[in-house]
């Protein structure tokens, strides 16, 4: 079997439920990259964050890891605390597109031996955006929000 | 996915509990490419690495982004390592050495 074969076989093969879970895991992302980094900007560390929404920080870094679940709450703590306008824009997906790619490595200095390492590699997924959420500091100068 | 490494790498992700941990950093890294937090970490220049840590394990997998055509951002697995303690030990600093010395070249495939 080959490499792209077994990837699929273990990433493909997702039941229901399986796919649920990873849809909120994404969902959950979302959130935390454009929150991580608005506090990254300011200069603010998980630390600090966690003092000003009073959470300890080992349980601020578990859910920014995906190892905690985040709830709504907290996002409004850290909302209020970081003073941050947070819209969510939400499309119906139009498309999927599967783009096969090949991956070829080569040493730099010892290029002839590794020629044969060419194999193919996954197909990549283009996966249009359904569900954004951009990050914005109130009343702040700069455009921040993500396209 | 480098394929010196794919038996040791798919053998690793073939567990649930860290393919759980895999899709959660994929999915943060192709949402906002570039953006570097606790569990995918700039080593240096495009060598990144996946964190995947604590819950009982500790390891890494050395990675290389690469943009093709200014649109396509790839993180290409590279290297795995098992970390004992916080410090870069020999043998991680080697295969962090020789991912420096890699180049990965991304292609469609003919005939698509």
């Amino acid at each position: 079997m080959e490499i792209k074969d077994k990837f699929k076989a273990l990433f493909n093969s997702k039941s229901e439920e399986e796919l649920i879970i990873e849809d909120a895991d994404i969902l959950k992302a979302n959130y935390l990259s454009e929150i991580e980094r608005i506090f990254r900007f300011e200069g603010i560390n998980k630390k600090d964050l966690a003092n000003k929404i009073d959470v300890s920080p080992s349980y601020l870094t578990q859910v920014f890891r995906g190892d905690k679940p985040l709830n709504f709450i907290t996002i409004a703590k850290i909302k209020r605390a970081l003073n941050l306008d947070i819209k969510v824009k939400v499309n119906v997906i139009s498309e999927v597109k599967v783009i096969p790619y090949k991956v070829t490595s080569m040493q730099q200095t010892d290029a002839v031996s590794y020629n044969d390492t060419t194999k193919e590699f996954q197909s990549l997924k283009l996966v249009h955006s359904d569900f954004k959420v951009a990050t914005n500091l109130s009343n702040n100068e700069y455009n921040l929000i993500a396209s | 996915m480098d394929i010196s490494e794919e038996d040791e790498l798919l053998a690793f992700l073939s567990n649930e509990k860290h393919k759980k941990k895999f899709n959660y950093i994929v999915n943060r890294i192709l949402e906002q490419s570039f953006m570097y937090y606790d569990d995918y970490e700039q080593i240096e220049g495009n060598i990144t690495c996946m964190r995947f840590f604590p819950n009982g394990i500790n390891v890494r997998i050395y990675c290389k982004e690469i943009l093709i055509n200014d649109e396509l951002f790839c993180v290409v697995m590279s290297k795995i390592a098992h970390k004992k303690t916080r410090a870069i030990g020999k043998i991680i600093q080697s295969k962090i050495d020789s991912l420096k010395t890699l180049t990965y070249d991304i292609k469609k495939e003919d005939g698509n």
